[in-house]
């Protein structure tokens, strides 16, 4: 049991795309809960980017895991440094609008525009069930992607793909669906 | 520091929201005029003992000051200029979040710690002048600030005598000289660079910078000691050569016995009295316990840096705010601008190399020159308006940036290096950028939260065609001086820095003569609750060219002179 001071609600978890998991630390007073969570697919549900996966927390007492967990895009945070390469069969393109002025272009935008950091809200988690000793029922998960794997590459480049044609501007169906199926590929490889 | 504890039931005379230069400076001026004052800082303490790293060299570290892998790409990664042993001065990125459109991205370097970006500013202190306060008369884009320079300048002067300015005194009517200390000088190279600009019918003078040349009874009475040139300003200064609210403002209001200092304290909102519809005090979080207080004031001054007093004031919405509080014109968020950098140049100079290695980079300063474009009629660029300057140097550093760019490897790449490293040379541009109502922050429509469940910012900034103008011509102009110096290996750089780069962020809650289109009057007062000052960079109505946090000051200054008065007559 935990008493009422120990509940106080989780508003926001970092984590890092590593390989097709999203890997943080909850941090629970002197004590960090490692947890994953693992989409195993993605969809378009009410115009937003959907991921559904399972959330899992180890602790001493063990890993504990919740499943079909729905992860919905809210926003992102635009990358700095060098975007993600094209994969095979994509293009710089499909980033944005490509700099064609003889003017100087401002970095990190443009066709190398792309998303440094996502940022999801989670379904509603049982705080107890999981060993975690705070309110979950509304948590938003950050995740920075940096990747330093090949996977998290690709799904990094396109994550950014599908945020733009889901969110930017200029929507495009063929891409949003091409993109989602790149990423549904990656995610049950 | 110490401070006596804060009190929930207590109505403090002010609450200054924020410690950095602003919120240092208003802490000083109120309590010495009699203020009892509750400065809020969202961050932690810090003990300069241990916490001021400038004696250490980066070889003590095993990873030489770089840090470990992924440090700062995994946590810090818009804290783009934290090194190892500065990076406890910056946020964790991980908790605090911010939101931009897909192509469009910002790059936001805060400071959530006692003293804020003052613990590691680059400390160049620059006045505007009327080409900068009146430039919408001159140029016909957007509007004039409301103030003048003549109205301002009693205030520069207040604030350069206080912080400890080295520079000289150069006699451009558009870059106003000041109450100086001695000048820093230039080296070898500099002087090069100096004699070239010139000859091109530019001017290059030396950099205005806050740190002690010279020590005055202002300085002495708080133990500030002359700067003993040991380079490593951006890791704390631990004698107080360099200015910043720690070793400066804050022991002086904290020597008035009128000072209570809460850090740890984030500042959820603005509390509103529904009678009146001013402010009543602020709703704070505990950044450690989570647990949530409210403190009462009679004047709330804002001065937590541009975008998060701005995002403070966005979540301040009640009945009589609906808006957010002070955006009853709509303006609030508005006209975000950064300075931009990135187009330059950079090479060496041949006469420069192989010589002895001397302690060059110490100094830390280098050269300014002050914007030529778009003075006078003479001097108008045909295809952009305002202007830019350049900073840049030529001095020995401690690492030798230089190899990176040197071909080969082994015996003969060690000898370039050490060849060139005596040698280098580099220009970056400092532009003005055009106050434009599209580019402005929002509350994130979709809710986007931080660790402590406050609604993040969202930013939307871009540059325009006469940034990329004024960045090719900047581009082509530092290319020239560098040849007229006589400098070889000439490379360029042509992008424009990504917007908050340069940690000039400013506007967004902008000064103005018209309560319909601005959100402060020409005293930082908020239109819409008259006891809510806006000290920070928020109140500007351009960047100009030239570093804020002088004109900050000054304002800060003036604003606390103002309601100090106004609280006498009642009208508060």
């Amino acid at each position: 049991m935990f008493t009422q001071a120990q509940k106080r609600k989780l508003h926001s978890v970092h984590s890092l795309l590593i390989g097709r998991e999203f890997s943080g630390e909850i941090e629970a007073g002197r004590t960090k809960l490692k947890f994953v969570y693992s989409p195993s697919v993605a969809t378009l549900a009410n115009g937003r980017i959907e991921l559904t996966g399972s959330f899992s927390v180890k602790s001493a007492a063990g890993v504990k895991k919740a499943a079909h967990v729905k992860a919905t895009l809210l926003s992102t945070q635009g990358g700095i440094q060098s975007a993600p390469p094209p994969p095979a069969g994509a293009t710089d393109s499909m980033l944005g609008a490509v700099h064609s002025s003889v003017l100087p272009a401002t970095d990190a935008t443009g066709s190398r525009g792309y998303a440094g950091v996502i940022y999801f809200k989670l379904s509603a988690l049982n705080g107890a069930k999981l060993g975690v000793p705070f309110d979950l029922s509304a948590v938003q998960l950050n995740v920075r992607l940096n990747p330093i794997d090949e996977t998290a590459r690709t799904l990094q480049f396109w994550f950014s793909v599908a945020v733009n044609a889901v969110h930017g501007k200029e929507p495009n169906r063929n891409l949003a669906s091409q993109s989602l199926d790149e990423i549904n590929k990656l995610l049950s490889a | 520091m110490q401070t006596r504890q804060a009190s929930g039931r207590k109505i403090y005379d002010a609450i200054i929201i924020g410690s950095g230069a602003s919120g240092g400076m208003a802490a000083k001026e109120l309590t010495e005029r009699g203020f009892e004052v509750l400065l809020l800082e969202a961050g932690p303490p810090i003990d300069p003992k241990r916490e001021f790293t400038m004696n250490k060299f980066g070889y003590e570290s095993m990873y030489r000051g770089f840090g470990p892998t992924g440090w700062k790409q995994n946590e810090q990664w818009q804290q783009d200029t934290a090194g190892e042993f500065s990076r406890h001065f910056y946020i964790k990125d991980t908790e605090h979040p911010f939101t931009t459109d897909p192509g469009k991205p910002f790059l936001w370097v805060r400071a959530r710690i006692l003293g804020g970006k003052t613990l590691h500013w680059g400390r160049l202190s620059w006045r505007l002048s009327d080409l900068d306060f009146k430039a919408a008369s001159q140029d016909g884009f957007d509007v004039d600030w409301p103030i003048s320079y003549k109205e301002i300048e009693p205030y520069y002067d207040k604030a350069e005598e206080w912080v400890g300015v080295a520079g000289n005194k150069d006699g451009l009517w558009w870059q106003p000289d000041g109450k100086f200390l001695p000048p820093i000088p230039l080296t070898c190279g500099e002087q090069k660079l100096k004699t070239a600009t010139e000859k091109l019918g530019w001017k290059l003078i030396q950099p205005r910078l806050a740190m002690l040349t010279a020590v005055k009874p202002q300085h002495r009475k708080y133990g500030r000691a002359q700067c003993h040139y040991c380079g490593s300003c951006g890791n704390g200064c631990s004698v107080g050569a360099m200015f910043n609210s720690i070793s400066s403002t804050l022991p002086a209001a904290n020597e008035t016995k009128r000072l209570t200092l809460r850090t740890n304290s984030i500042v959820r909102h603005i509390t509103i009295d529904t009678n009146t519809g001013k402010a009543k005090g602020v709703a704070v979080v505990d950044r450690l316990t989570h647990q949530e207080l409210e403190f009462s004031g009679k004047v709330i001054i804002v001065a937590g840096s541009t975008l998060e007093s701005t995002r403070l004031l966005l979540n301040s919405k009640s009945r009589q705010h609906p808006n957010g509080l002070g955006n009853s014109s709509g303006v609030l968020g508005h006209y975000l601008v950064d300075h931009f950098g990135g187009t330059g140049a950079s090479g060496v100079m041949p006469m420069l190399a192989g010589r002895e290695p001397v302690n060059e980079d110490g100094k830390s300063s280098g050269i300014f020159v002050p914007r030529f474009r778009n003075l006078d009629a003479k001097t108008k660029h045909p295809k952009f308006l305002r202007g830019y300057g350049f900073e840049g140097g030529s001095a020995i550093g401690a690492f030798p940036g230089i190899a990176k760019r040197l071909p080969g490897f082994g015996s003969e790449f060690k000898k370039q290096t050490r060849r060139w490293y005596t040698a280098p040379v580099g220009l970056t541009t400092r532009a003005a950028m055009l106050s434009r109502f599209e580019n402005f922050v929002e509350i994130d429509p979709d809710g986007v939260v931080d660790a402590w469940g406050i609604p993040v910012l969202k930013i939307h900034i871009q540059h325009s065609d006469n940034e990329r103008e004024m960045g090719k011509d900047a581009a082509a102009s530092a290319a020239e001086i560098l040849k007229q110096a006589g400098a070889e290996q000439i490379s360029f750089s042509e992008n424009l820095t990504v917007p908050g780069r340069i940690i000039h962020e400013l506007g967004t809650a902008r000064m103005g003569d018209d309560p319909k289109k601005s959100v402060l009057n020409k005293f930082n007062q908020v239109w819409d609750a008259k006891n809510v000052f806006v000290t920070d960079g928020a109140a500007f109505v351009g960047s100009a060219n030239q570093n804020p946090t002088l004109t900050i000051l000054a304002l800060t200054i003036r604003a606390c002179e103002y309601l100090t008065e106004e609280m006498k007559r009642n009208n508060l």
